[in-house]
């Protein structure tokens, strides 16, 4: 298990070397001033703040030692400053815990109902209960997320008052309930689906006879063999929805006005603050990379084959 | 029956392009699509693909059945209005025709969604040939940059490079949706020619003094290529909604562009006094998403071996 | 060592004496005239072919009956029927299973789920897919303990580690929070054994239980067999398509073509004199010491198609023995006390 855990961890280092690289490369090494570029072609950036970004970054190095600069700034908690001259990271610090419980609550009720309805269907293959759940699912995965938001927005909030229609001021989880609801949507199909796949062909698996020919009561052999093997696949698949739902945050925060991160680059997007979109994506890439390698450790401990290959 | 069998013309080339499929696996794949046709599983979503297409080609054609048809012929004293006689959806906040801007919005959207995909599929097949053909050092350096571009969210990726991109045209778009979209089906490619490598009619080939290149092209691609083309329907919808999600935040295309995530995101500020113009743009644009992706779930389910 | 819970001790009741028509004298397994069908093309499950078609056999107190028969001949269903583990679409649709004079087939799913592991038990051809590969095989062993027993958890973890080592796995505590990809073919076979006779079921079914490997393993495996079920009285059902391991191992044999029993013995006398053409062709397929440089008779053609109902006996179009009488399906015809043959021309065979 050590090696298993020392070999993942060394295989991000080169993701994470890439990835803040190509952020760099992209915004810091195209052609053209960086600092107009950032504040967007209509902005008029003050020539203060365009020497303080210039010193910031180092643009004055040659590109490597302005890379380093920026990775060495990473490690610090530097995510760069805004066009106003103030840190990043003072945004960031304001902002995460909004994000942090939009995100956890989205990612519980994904794994419930997406392996809910996904072993539900896996049972009723076939049948009505699976083809509602395949059916809904492509219908799901068909509508954009944000379109299901505002629709949600307009009926469940503006139209029948049920919920809050924008803000946090009905604090946690009222105010996140609908958001969050409507940022599952994006992975609950593939949750579900995945599920089923895998909890259908474990029925089917030599170890399930085992199981009941030992003895064992029916819901016994369902949860502990067939479903317990079942999530194996379906953990390592959250890990890579954590992606989309990240993503998903910037539109979803935007649209119910949630101040988290996302709402934070949705905002900076329209006002035209290159750096603080830059910044905080930074940080959502790395958050995106650190869960991964989380997820794929739990994939270890859950499956005892993968460690040895 | 007709109607049955003449959409499924349109989809054929998806197949018979494959050049040099052996003939019984060829024989087999019209078998499926005959049986394909019939559903209307397939049919539905696929007829209405080809709606959509024919509207993206020739937008007049259809913008001008209920009235001038013109979406550029706005005139401010109508901003607002809801629907009246020769324009069924009503009009935008600039007075123009709110339907024939949403049908001429499908060349911009489904432009990116072909475009995109297109570009993604070439990417996808040449570089996972090499890869997985190849091996060694090759497989490696483009394994490793899959990984990096597997490390970023999609769609923060897209963001971070989009802000930076002074123009916002349909090809500076759909290159970036490119960069990010590659690696999940090159992954798929390199993993299908590594099967197919080890097959004993590649070994033969390879033996009876075969190049690479050559065997490449004639033994190995056209026969690991199915995975990665059954999803290119899916693609194509995931492409579309992503576009949609950019253009609405605010780095994607901007006007005067008129896809569907334009028209979305002008609404956003007057979405509760004239929910039309959200309504319209959504519902075509989630019909044309729908259609794309039910369409590549029936194309998976038919041909994807390993689904069998 | 022994586990703790074996059969109940003399003076108190049996454990199976709760069930609807227990009867202590008769046989451990007796199943009568069992049919299974399949699904048909359209998925309607007992609709389709029939696999097994009118089977009996029985078994003793201590004994082994080996069931033999070529792949596809509905030895490995019969058994998965008698533990009530059939397939999707496959269905029993007459004949009976009796544990002990206990009619299996007419319990619930509660009431079977009590007797399977504790009274009647299986060892799975593959025991690499027949093992879960994400849980430790001692959790695996413990949870025969858990499900029959009244052990907490620990109290069921002592008694898998004592089943590893009566199985004569070395270091059983450490071996038992292994997986089961972590095990050799021959050590996960031993844990299925293990699992099977945990807690001395009268009646064990071992379905090709050395198939998967090497020869010198596979003796080690049938001498382990043997030597649990001496100590415990069990009765063996032995399901084998390889008639040189039956021949060491079995009392009695149960011959099986196309989902029919073609003929019944005392191993001794199967083997010296076969009494169903079809035995007999098997018997001619071993090699020898002695047959060396003759060629082997190899059986021509292939089993028929359960999808497609034959008229006649089943074995006719390969039979050399072929005459008009075989239009009609031969019934059991009695060759001796305790032996069947289902072959008109039975006679004949022995005579040859």
């Amino acid at each position: 298990m050590a090696s298993y855990v020392l070999r993942r961890i060394l295989l991000m280092i080169p993701v994470l070397l890439g990835t803040t690289f190509v952020i760099y490369a992209a915004v810091y090494a195209l052609p053209g001033d960086p600092v107009q570029a950032l504040a967007g072609p209509d902005h008029v950036v003050t020539p203060a703040t365009a020497a303080a970004i210039k010193e910031h970054y180092h643009l004055g190095d040659p590109f490597l030692v302005q890379y380093w600069h920026y990775l060495t700034g990473l490690l610090h908690g530097d995510f760069g400053i805004d066009l106003a001259n103030t840190p990043v990271s003072a945004i960031i610090a304001a902002s995460w815990p909004v994000t942090v419980k939009l995100a956890v609550m989205t990612w519980i009720i994904e794994a419930v109902a997406g392996v809910g309805l996904g072993y539900l269907a896996a049972l009723r293959a076939g049948r009505l209960p699976d083809l509602a759940v395949l059916g809904g699912s492509s219908l799901v995965l068909g509508v954009p997320y944000f379109i299901t938001a505002y629709v949600a927005q307009i009926v469940l909030g503006v139209k029948l008052h049920w919920f809050p229609v924008s803000g946090t001021d009905d604090g946690w989880p009222l105010s996140y309930l609908v958001p969050a609801l409507c940022l599952a949507l994006l992975g609950v199909p593939e949750i579900a689906r995945l599920t089923r796949a895998s909890v259908l062909e474990n029925l089917g698996a030599d170890f399930v006879d085992t199981a009941t020919a030992k003895g064992l009561s029916r819901s016994r052999v369902l949860v502990r063999h067939v479903l317990r093997t079942s999530l194996v696949p379906v953990v390592s698949m959250l890990g890579t929805n954590l992606g989309y739902l990240l993503s998903g945050t910037i539109l979803i925060e935007g649209i119910f006005n949630l101040p988290g991160l996302g709402f934070q680059v949705f905002q900076s997007v329209q006002q035209h603050d290159g750096p603080t979109v830059v910044g905080i994506s930074t940080l959502l890439v790395l958050v995106f990379l650190l869960v991964n390698l989380v997820v794929d450790l739990l994939y270890g401990v859950l499956d005892p084959r993968i460690r040895l290959d | 029956m007709t109607s049955a069998l003449q959409p499924a013309t349109p989809a054929a080339p998806a197949v018979a392009a494959v050049p040099g499929a052996a003939g019984p696996s060829r024989r087999v794949e019209r078998g499926t699509l005959h049986r394909l046709a019939r559903r209307p599983r397939f049919f539905l979503p696929l007829a209405v693909v080809v709606l959509l297409c024919a509207m993206a080609a020739v937008p007049s054609a259809f913008a001008g059945w209920f009235g001038h048809g013109d979406p550029h012929r706005c005139s401010l004293e109508h901003s607002g209005q809801g629907p009246t006689s020769g324009h069924p959806f009503g009009f935008d906040v600039q007075g123009c025709d709110l339907y024939s801007n949403v049908v001429h919005g499908a060349r911009d959207s489904l432009g990116i969604g072909l475009l995109t995909t297109a570009l993604t599929l070439v990417v996808a097949v040449v570089l996972g040939s090499l890869a997985g053909y190849f091996g060694g050092v090759t497989d490696m350096v483009i394994s490793r940059l899959m990984d990096v571009f597997f490390g970023f969210p999609m769609l923060v990726g897209m963001i971070v490079v989009l802000e930076t991109f002074s123009v916002h045209s349909i090809l500076s778009v759909s290159l970036v949706l490119a960069l990010f979209s590659w690696p999940v089906l090159t992954r798929i490619m390199r993993s299908s020619v590594l099967a197919t490598r080890g097959l004993d009619y590649v070994t033969a080939a390879r033996e009876l003094g075969a190049g690479p290149l050559r065997i490449l092209l004639r033994h190995v691609i056209p026969n690991a290529i199915m995975p990665v083309a059954v999803l290119t329907s899916i693609t194509v919808g995931g492409v579309i909604t992503a576009e949609a999600s950019l253009t609405f935040i605010g780095v994607g295309l901007s006007a005067p562009a008129i896809s569907w995530g334009v028209q979305l995101n002008s609404a956003q500020q007057y979405f509760t006094v004239h929910p039309g113009l959200l309504l319209f743009p959504a519902l075509f644009l989630s019909l044309a998403v729908l259609s794309f992706v039910l369409l590549g779930d029936c194309l998976r389910d038919a041909f994807d071996p390993r689904l069998r | 060592m022994t586990t703790t819970t074996g059969n109940a001790p003399t003076g108190r009741r049996h454990p199976l004496s709760r069930f609807a028509g227990y009867d202590p004298d008769a046989p451990p397994l007796e199943v009568t005239d069992l049919r299974v069908v399949f699904a048909d093309a359209s998925g309607r499950p007992g609709a389709g072919g029939v696999v097994v078609d009118g089977v009996s056999y029985r078994t003793a107190p201590g004994r082994t009956l080996a069931v033999v028969g070529e792949s596809g001949c509905g030895k490995s269903l019969t058994a998965r029927a008698v533990m009530g583990i059939l397939p999707r679409g496959a269905r029993v649709t007459g004949g009976t299973v009796r544990l002990h004079g206990i009619d299996l087939l007419g319990l619930d799913q509660r009431a079977l789920a009590q007797i399977r592991g504790r009274h009647l038990s299986m060892v799975f051809q593959d025991a690499l897919s027949a093992l879960n590969p994400v849980l430790p095989v001692g959790h695996q062993i413990a949870e025969v303990f858990r499900a029959h027993g009244d052990m907490n958890r620990r109290q069921a973890q002592r008694a898998a580690v004592g089943m590893l080592d009566r199985v004569h796995i070395p270091e059983a505590a450490r071996r038992a929070g292994h997986y089961p990809h972590q095990f050799s073919g021959g050590m996960r076979q031993r844990v299925m054994i293990a699992m099977a006779l945990a807690l001395n079921p009268e009646v064990v079914i071992a379905d090709e239980p050395t198939t998967a490997l090497d020869v010198t393993v596979q003796a080690q495996i049938m001498e382990l067999l043997a030597d649990l079920q001496a100590e415990h009285a069990v009765s063996l059902v032995l399901i084998s398509h390889d008639m040189g391991i039956v021949a060491n191992a079995a009392d009695s044999v149960a011959v099986m073509y196309a989902g029919r029993v073609a003929e019944q013995a005392p191993a001794e006398d199967l083997y010296r004199r076969p009494a169903h053409p079809y035995t007999r062709a098997l018997l001619d397929s071993i090699p020898r010491r002695g047959s060396r440089g003759r060629a082997l008779t190899v059986l021509q053609g292939s089993p028929p198609d359960p999808a497609e109902s034959t008229d006649g006996c089943t074995f006719r179009p390969r039979c050399p023995l072929a005459s008009d009488a075989c239009a009609t399906a031969p019934s059991p015809q009695a060759v001796a006390p305790r032996r069947t043959s289902a072959c008109h021309n039975w006679k004949e065979v022995v005579g040859a």
